[in-house]
């Protein structure tokens, strides 16, 4: 069962168009609502004036005026309010909802709405904050900072033979679920509130709505349905737009629904944050790391929201999966006035995975090691400590990805032959061709003592028929979760997989198995899971064997029947029936706790950061136009370590479209701020994704190095395949043409201007 | 949308386009709808070009080709007539959006809409050819090269229906090109986008040069003056390199949001490059 491909359980309902996403549930009297916004970046709201040729009796129009309980959103941090108040912190920010009979005369009645507003000084971009915090300017204001490391960096970098230094960006980046935010608002007979939407983490909107409104979580539920892709950006967003829709179906007293369009969506929800990464390096002749000293800026945008935990990730893999004898990080998230940025595959990784990544490039040259040698000698190993100084004492899979990497990719030998210094003889007229390495690694779960802090609770119901129900806060968002959770389920209780579901999630009925996030569902939530199979399994056995009078051990479950050796002994079914007498089903829990052994101090931020790591290589192969430095990708490689593969070809999925979706992020993807703080690129005209035809080949590679506290040893996956492709892809172009774009995304303009700069500059 | 009219009849068509209020023409509909979906609106009458013969086929009289202003991408990539006649054209629609598009967005609607960054006018003005636009008032023709009067400002009158557009020829021996440069592989609108149209006499000189570039200037730019600079030139590397520096030169770009003006008159300058370095294999 485990290692098996079993079909997404959702599959035949996606492919038929039978499954219902949250705009396609009809409810009776249900009115739509839109979102009226201000139109300024930053400044005090002076008046909100309903105009226009608008019978307002007969719509819905809220204020945060309206809000009888919590204005602000209950997240990691509580600055953003649900609707602004006095001051208005992006351009675009909710200052009132209407709703309406129809989704036209919402939006109609919000455009009829003026917004006086008095404006204040904005700060737009990643640049300013970045020349503010070099000069040191007491303007910008910090929303969450975080230092570590351990060793005098400055008496190391002195002493090391080679210091290197180099400073990296990125930009915003639009999660691109297929399905836009939508959220839904249904009073109750009893007085109660649903809200169901498209969704990551019921329990994130369940409190956050139940105090806006005032009420206890007695009288207000959240149900997750089915979603068109997430990526973090349904992680925290929710949580505003159940509050909107939960405030005007109040006052309404009829289900009220909001679905943002397209370009809405991409202008207001939350990004990846833009990241600036200064890096200086030291390193003795031979290649051997000495210090590492980092100093990374995220923009956060309007509001903290979820960058704190962002901003601590993206830090602590900010080193890389390297041994540091002496590191030092320092890492700050800034304000500016535009939409709040938040949680995406990766969470903060792919920042700063693409800046140590491309770094380490650049230090290995000026070492004159070859890059995967260079990385294969400084690799962190078992028992090495980390730049929070947890010390690594399983799972430690560097060795294996970066030595399976060399021998399916062959990279050693393209390196040497291509690339602007290549031994292959350059036809000018071909296209300039280069190879690129990255090795990186992802910590599973949430970050120190996230996990013990959520405790997630997770229940197994065995019912009357046979029928095996999971019950879990976790959302199938278009990853598998729905599909894997069975597959653990089903093997640790020997039942085939049809026989065990998950169960709809609604915080009224399912336990709080934490938020859908942090590559955590089949390694911590699956974990558990299989736990309660297990207790389920033992329980079953146990009452047979009674009956039977035989000894437990004896008993086994098989592909839903009960053995006694190879006897068979009957159906699981009949034996259930047996076991739970007249009760209807039998629920196994169990909580979720942290290894005694793991040990963090948030504040200094040391200790046992994760529980464990995953650890990938990915090799990008370039051709770049001489012409036109258009850069065509025609296979990336990916070798990742999983832990232990749950289900091969989802599995696979989720590596290829983290893949697909890095390859964006390093070549096209690129929002952009306009000068007045508005977000850019609103629509997918603009906003470049790569399509099928840009897709290159992508060759996944999987090894398992089992973590022992995972479900059959399974190890975080979602999020890892994102931190590979933007570096290997820099490394690949630097290494065709020579030079170095430091600014991602690496667009053909940016490529052909640092072109033009060498050329330039040879010639001077 | 309050009325929807599909005449069968040209001439029914070019009534209704001489009220005084004319309906909106609607071809494939792939610029208007998302036209309507940015703004919010929708036109309150709509007139549908979908039934008229007199706008669909492609035919071939003599070194004539005639086009249909509702062909689409789809009938233009594949018919053998235009592969013959003004190959560049095939290849431009061949890339423009992806199949969906192509199948629905017609020849008329690209011109018509008035696009700066639009594929299929620079095959067009590299072929000289002629649109004709009918009115109540009569019929006339147009050569496209004067269609463009500005940014999306189009030598057509209100009341005026493009019908067809009429292309000389590739006379046999000639080279003709097209190439794109868009911000993905699909679905890309074009950051430079250009057509050439060179011949060679018997000399090995050229005897012939049509350019034209399209994103690259407010409106399609035929590159004239390089055309009559390259005629009697024989196309060596060196006048290849001289030719990309007088078309870098002569084109109008701007950085917006798709790409940046300096990147733009630099990758104009190396297609011209490669089209004279190709032309150069002619005569071999
Ligand atoms: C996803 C997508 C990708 C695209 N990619 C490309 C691309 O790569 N390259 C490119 O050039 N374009 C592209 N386009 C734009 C568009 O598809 C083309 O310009 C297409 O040819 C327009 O034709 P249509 O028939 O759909 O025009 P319509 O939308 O029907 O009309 C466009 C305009 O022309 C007018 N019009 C249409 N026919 C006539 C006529 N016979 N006489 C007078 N006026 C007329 C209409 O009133 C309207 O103003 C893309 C569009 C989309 C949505």
């Amino acid at each position: 069962m485990i290692g098996d491909n079993k079909r997404r359980k959702d599959a035949h309902d996606k492919m038929d168009g039978s499954l219902r996403y949250t705009a396609d549930v009809d409810y009776p009297g249900l009115w739509h609502a839109a979102t009226v916004r201000a139109p300024l970046a930053h400044g005090r709201l002076r008046g909100i004036r309903q105009g226009g040729n608008i019978d307002w009796s007969k719509l819905i129009f809220a204020t945060a005026a309206d809000i009888p309980g919590t204005k602000n959103v209950r997240m990691i941090a509580q600055d953003m309010p649900f609707l602004a108040d006095d001051l208005v912190r992006y351009k675009g920010e909710p200052v009132a909802v209407v709703a309406a009979p129809t989704r036209a005369e919402a939006q109609m009645a919000c455009r009829a709405v003026e917004v006086e507003m008095e404006p204040l000084e904005a700060i737009l971009t990643l640049d300013e904050i970045v020349a503010k915090h070099q000069r040191g300017d007491p303007d910008l204001e910090v929303l969450s900072q975080w230092s570590f490391g351990h060793g005098d960096v400055e008496a190391a970098l002195e002493s090391a033979d080679i210091v290197v230094e180099g400073a990296y960006t990125t930009p915003h980046q639009e999660q691109a679920y297929l399905e836009t935010n939508a959220m839904t608002a249904i009073p109750e007979d009893d007085g109660g509130v649903c809200v169901e939407g498209s969704l990551q983490c019921p329990y994130y909107v369940a409190p956050a709505v139940a105090a806006m409104l005032d009420v206890g979580l007695d009288k207000l539920h959240v149900r997750a349905l089915p979603m068109g892709g997430a990526f973090g950006g349904k992680e925290d967003f929710p949580s505003v737009l159940g509050g909107h829709v939960a405030l005007l179906a109040q006052k309404a007293g009829r289900p009220v629904r909001i679905v943002l369009d397209r370009s809405e969506d991409i202008a207001y929800s939350t990004k990846r944050h833009p990241a600036w990464m200064h890096i200086r390096t030291g390193a003795a002749k031979d290649g051997t790391l000495i210090a590492a000293d980092i100093d990374i800026v995220f923009d956060g945008g309007a509001y903290a929201t979820m960058s704190p935990v962002v901003l601590s990730r993206g830090a602590i893999h900010a080193p890389g999966p390297y041994r540091w004898p002496v590191v030092q990080v320092r890492a700050v998230a800034y304000r500016t006035h535009t939409p709040p940025n938040g949680a995406f595959r990766g969470f903060g990784v792919p920042q700063t995975a693409y800046a140590i990544e491309s770094h380490m490039d650049r230090l290995a040259q000026v070492c004159e090691v070859e890059p995967h040698t260079f990385r294969l000698n400084n690799r962190l190993r078992i028992g090495d400590r980390t730049g929070t100084s947890q010390v690594l004492k399983d799972s430690v899979a560097s060795e294996e990805v970066l030595k399976h990497t060399m021998e399916v990719t062959d990279f050693a030998r393209k390196w040497r032959k291509w690339g602007i210094k290549g031994t292959d003889k350059h036809d000018l007229g071909a296209p300039a061709r280069g190879v690129g390495l990255s090795f990186f690694w992802h910590g599973a779960g949430f970050t120190g003592a996230g996990e013990a802090r959520i405790a997630a609770r997770v229940a197994l119901d065995l019912v009357q028929g046979g029928r095996v129900r999971i019950r879990v806060s976790s959302t199938e968002m278009g990853q598998g979760a729905h599909t894997v959770l069975p597959q653990i389920v089903a093997n640790a209780l020997g039942v085939p997989h049809s026989q065990v579901s998950v169960d709809p999630v609604d915080t009224r009925f399912v336990p709080d198995s934490g938020p859908t996030v942090a590559s955590r569902t089949t390694m911590i939530v699956g974990g558990e899971l299989e736990g309660c199979a297990l207790d389920a399994r033992a329980w079953l056995l146990q009452s047979t064997a009674d009956k039977l009078q035989r000894a437990p051990e004896t008993l086994s479950v098989v592909e839903g029947r009960l053995r006694g050796g190879k006897e068979d002994l009957g159906s699981f079914a009949t034996h259930l029936q047996a076991a739970l007498g007249d009760n209807e089903l039998k629920t196994f829990e169990r909580q979720h706790a942290l290894a005694p052994h793991l040990q963090w101090d948030e504040a200094s931020h040391t200790g046992d950061a994760y529980a464990t790591y995953t650890w990938g290589c990915c090799v990008a192969e370039v051709l770049i136009h001489r012409d036109t430095y258009e850069v065509e990708v025609p296979r990336l490689t990916m070798v990742v370590d999983v832990g232990r593969i749950i289900n091969p070809k989802l599995a696979k999925g989720q590596v290829e479209g983290g893949t697909l979706q890095a390859l964006g992020y390093a070549l096209c993807e690129e929002v952009g701020v306009g000068e007045d703080g508005a977000l850019l690129r609103d629509s997918f005209q603009t906003y470049i994704l790569p399509t099928t035809l840009d897709a290159p080949e992508i060759e996944v590679h999987m090894l398992e190095k089992p973590y022992t506290r995972g479900p059959g040893g399974a190890k975080g996956l979602g999020e890892m395949p994102m931190n590979g492709a933007a570096p290997a892809l820099a490394n690949a172009v630097e290494h065709a043409l020579g030079v170095r774009v430091t600014d991602l995304p690496l667009s053909p303009e940016k490529i052909f201007a640092a072109c033009s700069a060498a050329r330039a500059g040879r010639s001077s | 949308m309050k009325t929807f009219t599909a005449p069968e009849r040209l001439d029914e068509a070019l009534t209704l386009l001489g009220e005084a209020s004319p309906p909106t023409v609607l071809a494939g509909g792939t610029d208007l709808w998302p036209q309507w979906t940015a703004t919010k609106t929708k036109p309150t009458h709509v007139l549908s070009l979908h039934r008229l013969e007199e706008l669909r086929g492609i035919t071939r009289a003599g070194d004539i080709l005639r086009l249909g202003a509702c062909v689409t991408h789809s009938e233009l990539t594949r018919s053998p007539l235009v592969q013959a006649a003004c190959p560049a054209l095939a290849a431009a629609a061949a890339t423009v959006g992806a199949t969906q598009i192509q199948n629905r967005g017609t020849l008329g609607g690209n011109l018509a809409n008035g696009s700066p960054a639009a594929d299929l006018p620079p095959p067009l003005f590299t072929a000289n050819a002629e649109v004709e636009l009918h009115s109540r008032r009569g019929a006339r023709r147009v050569p496209i090269t004067r269609l463009y009067r500005g940014y999306r400002d189009l030598e057509r009158e209100r009341d005026e229906l493009l019908v067809a557009v009429h292309i000389p020829a590739l006379p046999s021996g000639a080279l003709e090109r097209f190439w794109k440069v868009g911000t993905r592989r699909a679905q890309a609108i074009s950051k430079v986008v250009g057509a050439c149209r060179l011949a060679l006499d018997e000399k090995g000189t050229i005897s012939h040069a049509a350019l034209a570039f399209g994103s690259v200037g407010p409106v399609t730019m035929a590159l004239d003056e390089l055309a009559s600079w390259l005629v009697g030139k024989e196309p060596t590397p060196e006048v290849g390199e001289k030719a990309a520096q007088l078309a870098s030169d002569a084109v109008q770009p701007m950085d917006d949001i798709r790409s940046t003006a300096d990147y733009r008159r630099h990758v104009v300058g190396r297609i011209v490059k490669a089209w004279i370095v190709e032309l150069a294999t002619l005569n071999r």
